[in-house]
């Protein structure tokens, strides 16, 4: 089933200025894990935003689920994605951590028992359990963050949007909250979407998406976006490790079959080749 | 810098932290009106009494309660020397022009000060002992009625907690501007009150943009997670009522009855 269907999205922000985005069209089946690269300004951000009609297409249409969003769809729609947003200061709404994990459950209408349940469960899966009555003024960016996060856990709702929601997280913090939205992935089948500079974390996607300059360049998946060097670099970004030595091995005489993505993969085509020679 | 609104919370563990904002903020404001009741010295020593006896009760350090009193030191100073030196009455010791020392002039300037120190120490063992964000529970919980007239109660409660959680964002924001600028050469701290307040622009409008900018971002942020205004919300936080708030109802109930007893 196709979660999201997104068809010749066009966005711009005012009459007077240029398209944003321009004719974006991808779709998305349930349960998958998309990534989202692209340079700064090149409308990552825009894009996930017109996916739960916080913006309006300029042109173009959004389905998610099999509903079009419309004016009238767009608070059933908006039940069913939860965005953690780049800026987790601007997102934090409660007094205190568990006030603002409860805020999108009190908008639901949770009953109150339940509410207490998710919040509590929703902090204890991002580690924030101990700084459940901490004010924000006392939490550290990352600290944020996982709160943003746990926010949208506990709604449940069936696709999670990341948009560089652990750029302030140190790599094992990164790897934790992965880890957790990993597992509701692959337990509650959520589709989920995360916008990202970091292609390690972009290697583990089903999917990549290349946006540049508001135009979808490529997408695929990352063994095959990661073989295409001159559209990673025109996009502004750099290959992981494992994937950059292929590459380099390439330009040194040492052609390999196809792009690695882990060392262990790299490693045994190498000795395929070895015992070749 | 928190400190200025929010430090003033002593977090702790008694049962006056325990009970509900909702008869803590009645209590506050019925014992406030009721010490203009007093009106001799048996009225004012049972006020007192009970004043002094609560405070100790709630077992918060008194240098707290100084520090809520010294703000307001000048206030309570020119009101009384007010009263002291304008009221006329009884025997005159001493006059110069329109001012005079006598009887009553004494005798009121002690009620005045007594009356003004038993408000602010009331008021700040509310504000000591009860969380910006419960007080504002409470306020909410009493103006619930006025939903009826179809006031915007909850709008309203949501945007006092908002703007308790921004208060010490913006006030680390000024911080970060402020050394930005004097990163740059403005000096805060020299020169005349206008020079002084000339500096502060710079200060200012980056704060006013960046407040707008945050405040777009949030009303984005709150939206995707279904807030819209209008429909009816549950409530995470649910004001409980304990035995402690109905007894201290009766309190003052019976503190009441004493106190048109004691009055003349
Ligand atoms: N509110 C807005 N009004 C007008 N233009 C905007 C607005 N927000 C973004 N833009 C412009 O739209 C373009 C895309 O911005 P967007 O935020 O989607 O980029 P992004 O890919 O998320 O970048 P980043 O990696 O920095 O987060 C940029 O050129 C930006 O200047
Ligand atoms: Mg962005």
């Amino acid at each position: 089933m196709k979660s999201i269907e997104v068809k010749h999205l066009s966005y711009r922000y005012s009459a007077d200025t240029e398209l944003v985005l321009q004719d974006v069209s991808f779709n998305v089946a349930a349960g998958q894990w998309i990534a989202i690269v692209g340079h700064n300004g090149s409308g990552k951000s825009t894009l996930t935003k017109n996916l739960n009609g916080l913006l309006a297409p300029t042109s173009g249409e959004v389905v998610i689920n099999g509903t079009t969003l419309t004016e009238d769809s767009v608070w059933d729609i908006r039940k069913q994605i939860g965005i953690v947003f780049q800026n987790p200061d601007n997102q934090f709404v409660g007094a205190t951590v568990e006030d603002d994990v409860a805020f999108g459950l009190e908008n639901r209408q949770i009953p109150h028992d339940e509410m207490h349940r998710r919040v509590k469960k929703a902090l204890s899966d991002v580690g924030m359990a101990d700084f459940a009555t901490r004010e924000p003024a006392h939490l550290s960016g990352g600290q944020k963050q996982r709160v943003a996060l746990a926010g949208i856990i506990a709604m449940q709702p069936a696709i999670i949007i990341l948009d560089e929601a652990t750029s302030m997280l140190d790599p094992k913090g990164r790897s934790d909250v992965l880890g957790i939205v990993q597992a509701l992935q692959t337990r509650l089948h959520v589709t989920v979407l995360s916008v990202t500079h970091d292609l390690e974390e972009a290697a583990l996607a089903d999917q990549i998406l290349v946006l540049d300059g508001g135009r979808l360049q490529a997408t695929g998946t990352p063994k095959e976006i990661f073989s295409q060097v001159d559209l990673i670099q025109r996009a502004g970004l750099t290959l992981p490790f494992v994937p950059q030595l292929t590459e380099d091995l390439k330009t040194s005489g040492i052609t390999l079959p196809e792009t690695y993505l882990s060392e262990e993969e790299l490693i045994s085509a190498l000795w395929q080749l070895h015992s070749k020679m | 810098m928190d400190k200025l609104i929010l430090g003033r919370f002593v977090p702790g563990d008694t049962w006056i932290h325990h009970m509900d904002p909702r008869s803590k903020i009645l209590i506050s404001f019925y014992f406030i009106a009721i010490i203009f009741l007093a009106n001799n010295v048996a009225s004012y020593a049972l006020m007192i009494a009970f004043t002094l006896g609560v405070i100790f009760l709630s077992g918060v350090d008194q240098k707290f309660f100084f520090r809520g009193v010294r703000p307001l030191f000048f206030l309570i100073l020119i009101t009384v020397l007010f009263q002291l030196f304008l009221t006329r009455g009884g025997h005159v010791y001493w006059q110069f022009g329109p001012f005079a020392l006598s009887q009553y002039g004494i005798i009121s300037s002690i009620y005045v000060f007594l009356r003004f120190m038993m408000i602010i120490l009331m008021s700040t063992l509310l504000t000591l002992t009860t969380a910006p964000l419960m007080i504002a529970d409470g306020i909410e919980a009493l103006l619930n009625p006025l939903k009826k007239l179809h006031l915007p109660i909850d709008q309203l409660a949501l945007m006092i907690s908002l703007a308790l959680r921004f208060v010490p964002t913006l006030m680390d924001e000024t911080m970060a501007i402020m050394n930005a600028q004097r990163a740059r050469g403005v000096d805060f701290g020299d020169g005349g009150l206008m020079k002084r307040v000339k500096a502060m622009v710079p200060v200012l409008i980056p704060l006013f943009v960046n407040t707008f900018s945050r405040a777009g971002d949030l009303a984005i942020a709150m939206e995707s997670r279904g807030y819209n205004g209008e429909t009816e919300r549950t409530r995470y936080r649910v004001l409980q009522w304990h035995a402690v708030d109905t007894i201290a109802i009766i309190v003052m109930v019976v503190l009441t009855a004493a106190l048109i007893f004691a009055r003349n």
